[in-house]
């Protein structure tokens, strides 16, 4: 290598730069959030939870879950995840609220902000100061979803589940309150709220 | 956790666990073992083999044990590792194979604890560490499928039960 070359190739900042550069366009192209982000939070939460079930664990998972597959339920909740290749969920809980801020979840947001993902579920609960938020990711043409990202933000909790793969919203209800994806009422309707697209 | 504490734990553990026997080396477990006897100056509770081997005829119904298990306490917490270096020595141990599944850290208990899962030859393998500031534990174990099923289903709620030292596994 040429020592100019060399000496350009070792400047860090170009490193750097081809770093920010590449990153945001590594994770466009997946649904896989970036949940690095909330790492900081984690200082300052009482308790952290941490579920990785990547697509080799959902592998491995499934060959366990094939012997139920008699009961209806379990069948439909095995046919979900057998296409899924990822589900990822970060719970922070805080001793007291305020402990996070918008600008904790601004960064998760910030990734779902992209042409690819849509707003579908924005409830907000002025009496549980409780804030519920559902992102579909799809592919280009729309109609393939590739997919999907939840934020729960209540005072003194924060939970983020990111599912990565073809899911439906009206499937989501089947992973509630299983593989870490917390309850959200949707059986019952009550984050059926509106859809917002962006 | 007191040293009577740690011994109940493994045995509620041993006895409400779905266990299935091993197909696969403890390495890890032993080196994970190892590395913490340096870490902490000290050297596991004595007599936990036997423990788990007088717990096995009581896992039997559920298809075997091989249940390993290593209690350090009374440790002294100025030695414990920062979660970011725990976690990163521990994946360089367990390596590729096994999954990092779920990871706790509580500040309110002061506890830590890590969870992976591997299959090995159709079964699975669950390895967890657990550190307070009083103790560690470091358990390697089979899991029966119905066990990797709850485990799967509801990881967050297993996972807070195992770092406050309830018993594992889908027998609760």
């Amino acid at each position: 290598m040429r020592p100019k070359l060399k000496r350009m190739t070792r400047a860090p900042a170009i490193w750097v730069a081809v770093a920010l550069i590449a990153a945001p366009a590594a994770w466009a192209q997946s649904a896989k959030l970036n949940l690095s982000y909330l790492g900081t939070l984690a200082d300052r939460a009482d308790e952290v939870v941490d579920v990785t079930l990547d697509g080799a664990t959902l592998r491995f998972a499934e060959k366990f879950m094939e012997a139920d597959e008699d009961e209806k339920d379990d069948a439909e909740f095995f046919q979900l995840i057998k296409k899924l290749s990822g589900i990822y969920v970060k719970s922070f809980e805080f001793s007291k609220p305020g402990e996070y801020s918008e600008a904790d979840v601004e960064a998760i947001r910030a990734q779902l902000r992209g042409s690819a993902w849509t707003k579908f579920v924005n409830v907000q609960s002025r009496r549980d100061r409780e804030r519920d938020e559902i992102y579909l990711m799809t592919d280009p043409s729309g109609k393939i979803n590739l997919g999907l990202a939840i934020l729960v933000a209540e005072p003194r909790e924060l939970t983020v589940v990111n599912i990565v793969g073809p899911i439906d919203v009206e499937h989501l209800a089947q992973l509630e309150g299983k593989m870490g994806v917390p309850d959200l009422d949707l059986k019952s309707g009550k984050s059926g709220g509106h859809h917002e697209a962006h | 956790m007191k040293p009577t504490r740690a011994c109940c734990f493994a045995l509620g553990l041993a006895l409400s666990l779905a266990a299935a026997p091993a197909q696969a080396g403890d390495q890890e477990f032993h080196e994970i073992v190892a590395r913490l006897a340096a870490a902490y100056h000290k050297r596991p509770l004595r007599f936990l083999g036997l423990v788990s081997f007088v717990a096995r005829p009581f896992a039997w119904p559920y298809g075997g044990s091989s249940l390993k298990l290593a209690v350090f306490d009374e440790i002294d917490p100025s030695f414990s590792p920062d979660p970011a270096e725990l976690d990163a020595f521990l994946q360089g141990i367990v390596g590729p194979e096994f999954r990092p599944f779920v990871r706790v850290r509580s500040k309110r208990d002061g506890e830590q604890t890590y969870i992976y899962l591997r299959e090995v030859k159709q079964r699975a393998e669950m390895l967890l560490v657990s550190v307070d500031s009083s103790d560690a534990v470091v358990i390697k174990m089979g899991l029966e499928p119905a066990a990797v099923k709850d485990w799967i289903d509801e990881p967050v709620r297993h996972g807070k039960q195992s770092t406050r030292g309830q018993a594992l596994g889908s027998a609760d």
